[in-house]
C-alpha cells in the first residue's frame, strides 16, 4: 500500500439538500431562498420606483445588497415571484399598484431578520392559473397584521382551499368550502412570523398546522361536491377581496399528499427561516 | 425571532435540521412527564421555547432543593389552552420507599426475619396463621392522602397473603407474579405503614422485594362549575379571577401537609382590587392557612395554621411578583412579599380539614374572599425556602414571557439577559 505522506483525507461532505431536493414534485414553489441546490435562476423580478426599471435577482442577491443597490434610495416592488418547482408557474403581477413591496427607502424589507414581500392590505396579490384539483398540500411562511386577511386561496373561487386570520390569535383553514373550526388554542401572535401547513386529500386526510402544531382543525357542516382550485391566489381571497396586510417569505404547493413528509418539510422551512 | 423555536417540543425536527441548525430540547424527566400531560390536554405540545422555560424551572427548582416540597401546583401560563394550564405540574410526590428494616409481628408460632442486605422477608416456622408474620414498613404515610404503590416480589410469592396500606386498605397483589399495584388511601390502624402479611402454612419460605415504589398521588385541580373559561386565560399573564364566582379547588386538603411544615405560593401577574384571599383554606377557623391581601391599601394579614389573624403586614404583592408564605416550625412562620420576608413566632394549630382553594378561601366548604387578580402560578406543599422558590418562579415567568413575546428560545440565556430583553419589549422595542 502506498504511503499516505501524512496527508489528511477529508471525505466529500454531501451538500445539505434544499427543500425541493428532499421532497421534490411541487406544483408551484415560491420563496426568497433557494429551494434546491440546483436552482440558479432568480427568485424575484423587481421594479424600482425611481424609473420603473426591472431586474431579476437570485436569493443571494436579495440578501447581499445587490437588490438594495439596484433600488438606490427608492422602493422596489416584486413584479414576478419565480416558481422554483420547474413548472414555470411564476406569480406575475403586471399592475404596478398591485405589486408587493420588497425594498423600502433603499432597504430590503425584513421579517424576523430575513427578506420578505410586504403585502399592503389594499390590493396587492398574485393570481396564478393552472390546472389544479381540489386536493393539495400547502406550506407557507407568512405574517399577518389584521384579522380577516386572506393569505392563500384558490384561483377564482373562494375557499376551495384557503386560509385567513380569523382572530388576532387564530387562523382559520377552509378546505373544500367547509368552514374549519376555529382553533381551540392560541397559536398566533398578531404580526408574528408563522409557518402554516395544510393538507387536504379526502374527508379523512384534512388537517392544518400552525408552526408545526396541530391546529385542532375540525370539520363543520357537510362536504359538498369537490371543486377544482384552478390555480392559486396569493395575498387575498379568490374573489379578489380581503387583502393581506402582512408578509410572505415562502409558499409551496404540492398536488400530492405530503402527510408522510410534513414534519420533514416543516423542519426544513423552520430552520431555513431561523 | 425563530420559527424553529416555535416548533412544538415533540416535533421530529424540534432539536435541529441537518446542516441548518440545532437547539436544546427539554431534558428533565419530570419536565417531560409534565409536558406530555399538558400536550394531551392542549391537543398539541407547547413550543420548544416554552418547553425549555419549564425545563429550566424544574431543573432549577431541584438544584435549589425546593422541588420535592412542591406538591399541588399549576403553572397557569405557557400552556396553549386553559385545559393545559390546569394540568398539575406533578401528579406524584417524591419517592417514599427507602430501604429500611421493618417491624416484624409474629403470631401463631410464626418466625419472621428480615435480611437487610437482600431485602428479603423469611419465615422459618410452620404456624397456624394465614396472615403472619406481619412485616410493617413505616413510610410516614398519611390517611389524608392517596398513594400509588408499584412493585414486584420474587421467591415464594404465593406465601405473601396480602399487602396493605394500614390495616384497612388492601392493595392489589398477584401471588403468581409477585406484582403489587394500586392506588389507595391508607386507613385503619398503622395507617402510616406499608404492611406485608405473610402466610405460615409452609416453611421455610423467603420473599424478596425486587422493586418497590410508593408515591403520593397529587390530585388535579378542579375548575369549579367550569367557572373559568378560555377567555380568562392568557398564555403570558395567566388566569384572571372575576372576584365573585370563579375559583379552583386545588384538590389538596389543607391537612395533607404537616401542621408545622407547609407552604403556599402564587405568582401575581396583575393585582386584584379588593381585599381577597388568592390562595388558602380555613377562613378564621382553627388551623386556617391563608393570607388576606388588600391590594388597594397594601396590607397582608396572615393566618398560617392559625385561626387568629396576625397583625397586618404593610405590603402587598405588586403586579408581576411572587407571593408566598410558610410555616416551618410550631412557632415560626414567614411571609414573603415583593422580595421581603416577614417572620412571625405565633403558635400553630391543628390544620383545618378542607381543600385549599385558589382565587378564593375555603370557609368550611364554601368559597369566600374571591380575588380578581391574575395569577400565573400556584404551589402548595411542605415548608421550603420561599426565597429560592421566588427565584425559580420569577425566572420561570420571565422565560415563558420571553418565549412567547419574542418567539425566541430562552435556553442558555441568563435571567438578567431575559429580564433586560423583556423590559425592552415592554418599552415598545423588539429584537428585530
Amino acid at each position: 500500500m502506498a504511503p499516505m505522506n501524512n496527508r489528511l483525507l477529508v471525505a466529500n461532505q454531501p451538500a445539505v439538500g434544499g427543500l425541493l431536493d428532499l421532497v421534490p414534485g411541487a406544483a408551484a414553489a415560491y420563496s426568497l431562498r433557494s429551494l434546491s441546490n440546483t436552482y440558479t435562476d432568480p427568485v424575484v423580478t423587481v421594479r424600482r420606483s425611481s424609473d420603473d426599471t426591472e431586474d431579476s435577482f437570485t436569493a443571494t442577491e436579495v440578501s447581499d445588497g445587490t437588490l438594495a443597490a439596484f433600488c438606490g434610495v427608492g422602493d422596489g416592488f416584486v413584479k414576478q415571484w419565480w416558481d422554483q418547482s420547474g413548472n414555470t408557474r411564476h406569480a406575475i403581477q403586471t399592475t404596478t399598484t398591485y405589486q408587493p413591496q420588497i425594498v423600502s427607502g433603499g432597504a430590503v424589507t425584513l421579517k424576523d431578520g430575513k427578506p420578505a414581500l410586504q403585502f399592503d392590505g389594499v390590493n396587492d396579490r398574485y393570481k396564478v392559473g393552472f390546472t389544479l384539483g381540489a386536493y393539495i398540500s400547502m406550506f407557507s411562511v407568512v405574517s399577518v397584521n389584521a384579522t380577516n386577511d386572506f393569505i392563500f386561496d384558490s384561483y377564482d373561487t373562494a375557499n376551495i382551499n384557503s386560509v385567513y386570520l380569523a382572530s388576532s390569535e387564530s387562523f382559520r383553514f377552509l378546505m373544500n368550502l367547509i368552514s374549519g373550526g376555529a382553533m381551540p388554542y392560541r397559536p398566533y401572535t398578531l404580526a408574528s412570523q408563522a409557518l402554516l401547513s395544510m393538507i387536504h386529500f379526502s374527508d379523512d386526510i384534512r388537517n392544518a398546522w400552525v408552526n408545526g402544531s396541530d391546529s385542532g382543525y375540525t370539520l363543520a357542516g357537510s362536504h359538498p361536491t369537490v371543486a377544482p382550485m384552478n390555480g392559486i391566489t396569493i395575498g387575498c381571497a379568490g374573489s379578489d377581496n380581503l387583502f393581506l396586510d402582512g408578509t410572505y417569505q415562502e409558499l409551496i404547493v404540492y398536488e400530492t399528499d405530503q402527510t408522510a413528509n410534513r414534519e420533514l418539510i416543516e423542519g426544513n422551512i423552520s430552520w431555513g427561516w431561523s | 425571532m425563530s420559527l424553529a423555536a416555535k416548533l412544538p417540543y415533540d416535533h421530529a425536527y424540534a432539536g435541529g435540521f441537518p446542516g441548518l441548525g440545532a437547539q436544546p430540547l427539554p431534558q428533565d424527566a419530570d419536565c417531560l412527564d409534565y409536558l406530555g400531560r399538558m400536550a394531551v390536554a392542549d391537543g398539541a405540545g407547547v413550543e420548544v421555547s416554552v418547553a425549555n422555560a419549564v425545563d429550566a424551572f424544574i431543573s432549577g427548582a431541584k438544584d435549589a432543593g425546593v422541588w420535592d416540597s412542591i406538591r399541588a401546583s399549576c403553572v397557569l401560563a405557557g400552556a396553549r389552552t386553559l385545559a393545559g394550564a390546569l394540568v398539575p405540574l406533578r401528579d406524584y410526590g417524591p419517592e417514599l420507599w427507602t430501604e429500611q428494616s421493618p417491624e416484624i409481628v409474629n403470631d401463631a408460632s410464626s418466625c419472621g426475619s428480615w435480611d437487610a442486605a437482600t431485602l428479603t422477608m423469611t419465615n422459618s416456622c410452620v404456624g397456624s396463621s394465614g396472615a403472619h408474620p406481619l412485616f410493617q414498613f413505616n413510610m410516614g404515610l398519611s390517611a389524608a392522602k392517596s398513594y400509588t404503590v408499584l412493585g414486584r416480589l420474587s421467591g415464594d410469592t404465593s406465601h405473601i397473603h396480602s399487602v396493605w396500606l394500614g390495616t384497612a386498605t388492601q392493595l392489589s397483589y398477584d401471588k403468581a407474579t409477585g406484582v403489587i399495584s394500586g392506588t389507595a388511601t391508607p386507613s385503619g390502624a398503622a395507617s402510616s405503614k406499608l404492611l406485608f402479611y405473610y402466610n405460615t402454612t409452609a416453611a421455610p419460605t423467603a420473599v424478596t422485594i425486587e422493586s418497590l415504589s410508593v408515591r403520593e398521588v397529587i390530585a388535579a385541580p378542579t375548575n369549579v362549575a367550569n367557572g373559568f373559561v378560555e377567555g380568562d386565560y392568557s398564555r403570558t399573564a395567566g388566569l384572571t379571577g372575576d372576584g365573585a364566582t370563579t375559583y379552583l379547588d386545588s384538590g389538596r386538603n389543607n391537612n395533607a401537609d404537616p401542621q408545622d411544615s407547609v407552604h403556599h405560593s402564587i405568582w401575581v401577574s396583575a393585582q386584584g382590587l379588593a381585599v381577597s384571599v388568592p390562595i388558602g383554606a380555613g377562613f378564621n377557623l382553627t388551623g386556617a392557612t391563608r393570607c388576606a391581601v388588600s391590594f388597594g391599601t397594601s396590607v397582608v394579614t396572615p393566618r398560617i395554621r392559625e385561626s387568629a389573624a396576625q397583625p397586618g403586614i404593610s405590603d402587598a404583592p405588586l403586579s408581576g411578583s411572587f407571593f408566598g408564605y410558610r410555616r416551618s416550625a410550631a412557632a415560626a412562620s414567614l411571609t414573603r412579599i415583593n422580595g421581603s420576608d416577614y417572620a412571625r413566632t405565633t403558635t400553630s394549630e391543628v390544620p383545618f380539614d378542607g381543600n385549599v382553594f385558589v382565587f378564593a378561601d375555603n370557609n368550611n366548604g364554601s368559597p369566600t374572599a374571591y380575588t380578581g387578580a391574575t395569577l400565573a402560578f400556584y404551589s402548595i406543599g411542605t415548608s421550603l425556602s420561599l426565597e429560592d422558590l421566588d427565584t425559580s418562579v420569577t425566572d420561570l415567568m420571565n422565560r415563558i414571557r420571553f418565549a412567547l413575546v419574542t418567539g425566541e428560545n430562552p435556553a442558555g440565556l441568563d435571567p438578567a439577559t431575559i429580564d433586560y430583553v423583556l423590559r425592552g419589549y415592554d418599552a415598545g422595542g423588539t429584537l428585530a
